[in-house]
């Protein structure tokens, strides 16, 4: 576990402590999480998680929702994101051809909890998680209640679902086939392609699509693009943890807004519903009518927006 | 690692030493081939508190100690010692030339005559024993031996020449960097080409002392702390004078940046701050607007070097809790960060058997 680590300007550090260990029992001595705050300095913080494709920089992968002037006002909040361990960011994790531990992702909620004493953040004026960083952020406000004042969760349920995993068996598999081929990247273009294929609704699919090469052009520069970045070895990581959350909702005693989807595939609305009734503290439940699948929480910017701004007020 | 042919005693110079000698002319010490990745033969130089645990660390190890030197004289059995009699011995505070079957020759001569596979000098900093120490490696380099080091001032005095060249991949310094000299073992002939200039944070006793006065010490409570600790090497002006962190900025600057033909810096000479130039006030005045305090060894881009205590973002790297020494390196691609975690006597002793390990396992997989 040892991937150079190179920090471009303006990312922040926090070294984990050194008995920081995982769920597993397996051990990460040396670690850091990278993080950004981005807003004015005395602002009330606001931490924004993404999915496993995101970074430490929401105004990026989260146009039109994080941003000046923008629901997420980074005028008007500090807010707070970081590189997943395990992941492409600049947190710790694989070097070609290293193994690495089981991070899940409770291990990712205990990192942002790291983060927030490292900063001396006692409370999140709001901790909001879309896909993968809203399942940490349901494990974060579950071990740490206290250290979030308000909570939302889009396009994510306390568990995933078992098409989702069968979907993401999938591409692990390619992804162990093409690395024993020694094609470790092309195994993850080929995955990326897989799930993008899963991320939209049928019904986008076929509106965007007339011809079917159009479409696999599509998925092989999606495919292309993931892969640029993130490496075989980490896209296993968070493909795993992804697949292993779980978290019981009941334990999430915090104001909470959950947000679903009603085309996603892969947090279908049904689980959004059900974890919608097993909070304590639930606040709004909300639906979005979307073409975009899983998708619809990048693409559905103004309704995402308009919760969003709910939840901030 | 390729051994080179060894010179036999004979080779060495005028000896006149007993034949009946465990050391003596006929002996030529146990080498192996090469060929087979079983036992390696292993000689410690230094069973002080971090050799002595990196002793008791090698039971059920593919290393047979063959060899021990203290400052006093030489153990030396081909077949492997008694290392527990020998713990025992030194931990009573008794020097080696007391032990039965002791030689008391010179330690190079004693590493040569040894000609282990693998020499670890766990023997303590200390700036008037850097050619001492430099010499030590030479001469177990001579014998094709891999080197393990803990201290610094070789380092210090000829990092190109240790690190670079023939002796790339030969010499060990995980311990001697605090957990950071693998990574940058592997790393240098990138450094070498990209990196612009460093900053350590190299000497945790400091920033034990620092943490103190932030939550409200003085700075002799910190220093205390730290000694409390095991932190404070055996001449503990090193610490807090500046020395210790000079030393390991003049030896990763060496590695980076310097070559054989040029003259290492002199690490009493690089403009230094003592902990006595903290301002308590201060400190804790920074910590209360979230920054902090650290002992900061640079080389800037004009090839300057200083140590001095820089007010450091709390979200920087070099903000390095009191358990870890980090390294940073400027790339054009930005900041590269190295972090270790070998502190105290414990770690660093782990530190040395990582670096023996993965020698090992180097040779293992050349033979395959």
């Amino acid at each position: 576990m040892s991937a150079a680590l190179t920090l471009p300007p303006g990312v922040g550090i926090c070294h984990l402590p050194a008995d920081f260990s995982l769920a597993s029992g397996e051990e990460l001595p040396g670690a850091v999480v990278a993080y950004e705050l981005d807003g004015p300095r005395d602002a009330p913080v606001v931490a924004v998680l993404g999915g496993i494709s995101a970074d430490r920089r929401p105004v990026s992968w989260w146009r039109g929702v994080v941003g000046r002037d923008l629901a997420v006002d980074t005028s008007r909040f500090a807010v707070l994101s970081i590189d997943w361990l395990g992941g492409h960011g600049c947190s710790t994790g694989p070097g070609p051809g290293e193994s690495f531990p089981f991070v899940s992702t409770g291990d990712q909620a205990r990192a942002l909890r790291a983060v927030l004493d490292h900063l001396g953040v006692e409370r999140l004026h709001a901790l909001i998680g879309a896909s993968y960083g809203g399942m940490i952020a349901l494990q974060l406000a579950a071990i740490a209640p206290e250290r979030v004042r308000e909570l939302a969760v889009v396009a994510a349920a306390e568990r995933s679902h078992p098409q989702a995993s069968a979907w993401r068996w999938l591409q692990r598999e390619v992804v162990l086939l093409a690395q024993r081929g020694g094609e470790g990247q092309r195994g993850v273009e080929l995955a990326r392609a897989l799930a993008m294929a899963t991320y939209r609704s049928p019904a986008e699919l076929a509106e965007r699509f007339s011809e079917s090469s159009a479409l696999f052009d599509w998925l092989r520069a999606r495919g292309r693009a993931f892969a640029d970045q993130v490496s075989a070895e980490q896209f296993r990581v968070l493909n795993a943890s992804i697949d292993a959350h779980r978290v019981d909702p009941r334990a999430v005693r915090v104001r909470s807004t959950l947000v679903g989807f009603d085309s996603d595939q892969l947090v279908p609305a049904a689980d959004v519903e059900r974890v919608a009734r097993a909070l304590p503290e639930l606040a709004a439940h909300v639906v979005i009518p979307t073409r975009y699948g899983h998708d619809g929480f990048l693409k559905e910017t103004a309704a995402v927006s308009g919760v969003l701004a709910e939840v901030l007020r | 690692m390729v051994r080179s042919p060894n010179p036999s005693p004979a080779a060495t110079g005028a000896l006149s030493l007993d034949t009946t000698s465990k050391l003596g002319p006929d002996t030529v010490g146990f080498r192996s081939s090469g060929q087979s990745p079983g036992r390696r033969t292993l000689h410690l130089v230094g069973p002080g508190a971090v050799g002595r645990r990196f002793l008791t660390g090698l039971a059920g190890s593919p290393f047979r100690v063959l060899a021990v030197t203290d400052s006093t004289a030489t153990v030396f059995d081909r077949e492997g010692l008694d290392l527990a009699a020998i713990g025992a011995h030194k931990v009573a505070g008794e020097p080696l030339a007391t032990f039965a079957g002791a030689e008391s020759v010179s330690t190079e001569l004693a590493i040569e005559l040894a000609a282990a596979d693998f020499v670890v000098d766990a023997t303590p900093s200390r700036p008037s024993d850097a050619l001492a120490a430099l010499g030590r490696v030479r001469a177990a380099r001579r014998g094709g031996a891999f080197v393990a080091l803990a201290g610094k001032n070789a380092l210090a005095l000829a990092a190109p020449e240790l690190l670079l060249g023939s002796n790339r991949g030969t010499v060990g310094i995980q311990a001697t960097l605090g957990g950071a000299g693998a990574q940058l073992v592997r790393e240098l002939p990138e450094l070498r080409v990209h990196c612009r200039g460093l900053a350590l944070v190299g000497n945790v006793t400091t920033t034990v002392i620092i943490e103190a006065i932030e939550n409200g010490a003085s700075i002799d409570e910190g220093i205390a702390a730290a000694d409390a600790r095991g932190l404070l090497e055996p001449d503990r002006s090193l610490d807090l004078e500046g020395i210790d962190a000079a030393t390991k900025l003049v030896a990763v600057q060496g590695a980076v940046f310097g070559e054989r033909w040029l003259a290492a810096p002199d690490p009493v000479r690089v403009p230094r701050q003592s902990v006595y130039d903290l301002d308590p006030h201060e400190v804790r005045a920074r910590s209360v607007r979230g920054a902090t305090t650290r002992l900061v060894a640079r080389r800037l881009a004009s090839g300057q070097l200083r140590v001095a205590f820089e007010e450091v973002p709390v979200g920087s790297p070099l903000a390095a809790p009191a358990d870890r020494v980090v390294y940073t390196y400027d790339l054009p691609a930005g900041l590269r960060v190295h972090t270790g975690l070998a502190v105290g006597y414990e770690r660093t002793a782990a530190a040395l058997r990582e670096d023996c390990d993965a020698a090992l396992r180097h040779c293992s997989e050349e033979v395959r």
